[in-house]
């Protein structure tokens, strides 16, 4: 309730300001405005339709950076020489946002689909790589080595114990990358030709549809967190919390 | 029938070769409840890793009915100071883990499972999850789930090293009940000397680093056992006075060199001056 007032009063504040015209309204415009291009977008489908393809890309790109990421990051975990080798440099593409590598894969893929889920993928995958390293690499010996007393060797070792021994640091890492990905979408989207939101995005500007700009923004924020909130950050804190690793 | 031949083990410790066991040779007949005990750091949880085959000797060989152990197995199931409890499975279905590894089918898991949480009296807590219980807890269920393999050796890592004293006191006589019940050989590593006399057949004292078998203590008495009865006191003491030499022995060579073991020195009590003050 004390929220809700809250923000209420924050687009009051935002209707005076614009009705003080300070700005032109192509320049600034109001939230009854942002709201019926919102309505609009929403009811003629444009925004869906957006939504679903910068969602269809993202699937795509992070699906592959899972599978990518899980089993790269399974190999350095467990293989000492892939580890000294390519760990240096997983950990120096972490580093490296994922829409520097736009104007190659331009280059190479052309301003395509691929050529965003490229995007996508390189934005997910790195954090996936590691967070799966290290969750694998973290679990105690002591369950190991109790799980082996009781029977249990190789494979069935490994996911019976060590994988979801691993999961709540995997999580974390997999959360990372959905956040990431979600950037470099919007990012690779902004510059290249399409339907994803991005595109919209852009497309409002050049045709000076303010309030169409900041619905599109509105949109992008809240699918964000709701993916964020309702999938990956659930996931992770029930899984703490069965762990007991969080205090329940 | 387990035996050890000629076990040694040393390691690598920064460049230098440290002896850890030096060679130790033990039977253990069937059904006997034998503890080592031993200064910290002796290499006494060594010894037990290495015959649950967690852990490999540089020489000899560990015999179980005449076979020689090669590798960790379901016949040789350890418990550990801490439960070592997976905290994504229930307490039902930790002490299913193992059944579920040698492929029992899942009602006969689950019948089995019961079975042995009510044997260590945690059947209100089967769908607790172990960070839901407490230490004492906890280390049932461990001691539920090793049970539950049906192992020919049990072998316990200073299980109770970590509860507090009254809990540990519990659970003393609940392994003393489930041992004459179940009548498992068990090798039990502690370093607590009232806590093997009260529960073994037989105990080992350990020498300091290179671990070898010191003394041999027998203690003859029934069950359930009264500490404070004379003969087991003089057990104790005893062990305890041969103990005493090897802990020395490890202090003198960590603590400065003027470190002696002071007996004789009379602590006087602080309200009692003797009219110094006249």
């Amino acid at each position: 309730m004390k929220r809700l007032s809250f923000y209420l009063l924050l687009i009051v504040i935002w209707e005076a300001i614009y009705r003080l015209s300070l700005w032109p309204p192509y320049l600034f415009p109001g939230p009854l405005q942002v709201g019926s291009s919102l309505v609009q977008g929403l009811a003629d489908g444009t925004l869906l339709v957006a939504v679903a393809a910068s969602f269809r890309r993202l699937a795509i790109g992070y699906g592959l950076a899972l599978a990518m990421g899980l089993s790269l990051g399974l190999l350095l975990a467990r293989n000492r020489t892939a580890d000294e080798l390519l760990g240096p440099l997983v950990s120096g593409m972490q580093a490296i946002p994922s829409i520097a590598w736009l104007p190659l894969t331009v280059l190479w893929l052309g301003l395509s689909e691929a050529s965003i889920i490229t995007i996508v993928f390189l934005g997910a995958v790195w954090s996936i790589v590691v967070n799966t390293q290290a969750g694998i690499r973290n679990v105690p010996p002591l369950w190991v080595r109790a799980a082996m007393t009781m029977g249990a060797s190789g494979a069935r070792l490994f996911t019976a114990v060590v994988l979801p021994a691993a999961l709540p640091q995997m999580l974390s890492g997999w959360r990372l990358a959905w956040a990431f990905s979600w950037r470099a979408l919007m990012a690779g989207e902004l510059l290249s030709p399409g339907k994803g939101l991005g595109e919209v995005l852009i497309v409002s500007r050049n045709v000076n549809d303010m309030p169409a700009v900041l619905a599109v923004i509105v949109i992008i924020g809240v699918f964000g967190s709701l993916v964020d909130n309702l999938l990956f950050k659930r996931a992770e804190e029930q899984t703490r919390r069965k762990w007991g690793l969080a205090p329940a | 029938m387990l035996k050890l031949v000629g076990i040694t083990k040393s390691y690598a410790s920064n460049g230098r070769t440290v002896q850890a066991i030096s060679p130790i040779d033990l039977e253990v007949p069937e059904g006997q409840f034998v503890s080592l005990v031993g200064p910290s750091g002796c290499g006494k949880s060594t010894l037990l890793n290495i015959v649950a085959g967690l852990d490999r000797a540089d020489s000899g060989t560990v015999m179980l009915d005449g076979k020689p152990v090669t590798g960790p197995g379901v016949d040789r199931v350890v418990v550990f100071q801490e439960a070592a409890l997976f905290p994504w499975l229930t307490a039902q279905k930790n002490v299913e883990f193992g059944l579920k590894m040698a492929g029992l089918p899942r009602e006969e898991r689950s019948v089995r499972a019961r079975q042995f949480l009510k044997m260590v009296h945690l059947s209100r807590f089967a769908d607790s999850y172990p960070h839901e219980l407490s230490g004492g807890m906890r280390q049932r269920a461990a001691i539920a789930r090793a049970l539950a393999m049906d192992p020919r050796v049990l072998l316990m890592d200073e299980p109770f090293a970590a509860l507090d004293a009254q809990t540990r006191a519990l659970l003393h006589e609940e392994l003393t009940a489930i041992w004459a019940e179940t009548r498992k050989t068990v090798i039990f590593v502690t370093h607590n000397v009232r806590e093997a006399v009260h529960l073994s057949d037989r105990i080992l004292v350990l020498s300091a680093r290179p671990a070898s078998i010191k003394q041999e203590f027998r203690v003859p008495a029934g069950r359930p056992r009264d500490l404070t009865e004379p003969g087991l006191a003089y057990i104790e003491k005893q062990i305890m006075e041969s103990l005493r030499v090897e802990i020395d022995r490890v202090a003198q060579a960590e603590l400065d060199s003027d470190w002696v073991h002071e007996t004789t020195k009379l602590l006087p009590p602080p309200d009692r001056n003797l009219g110094s003050d006249i």
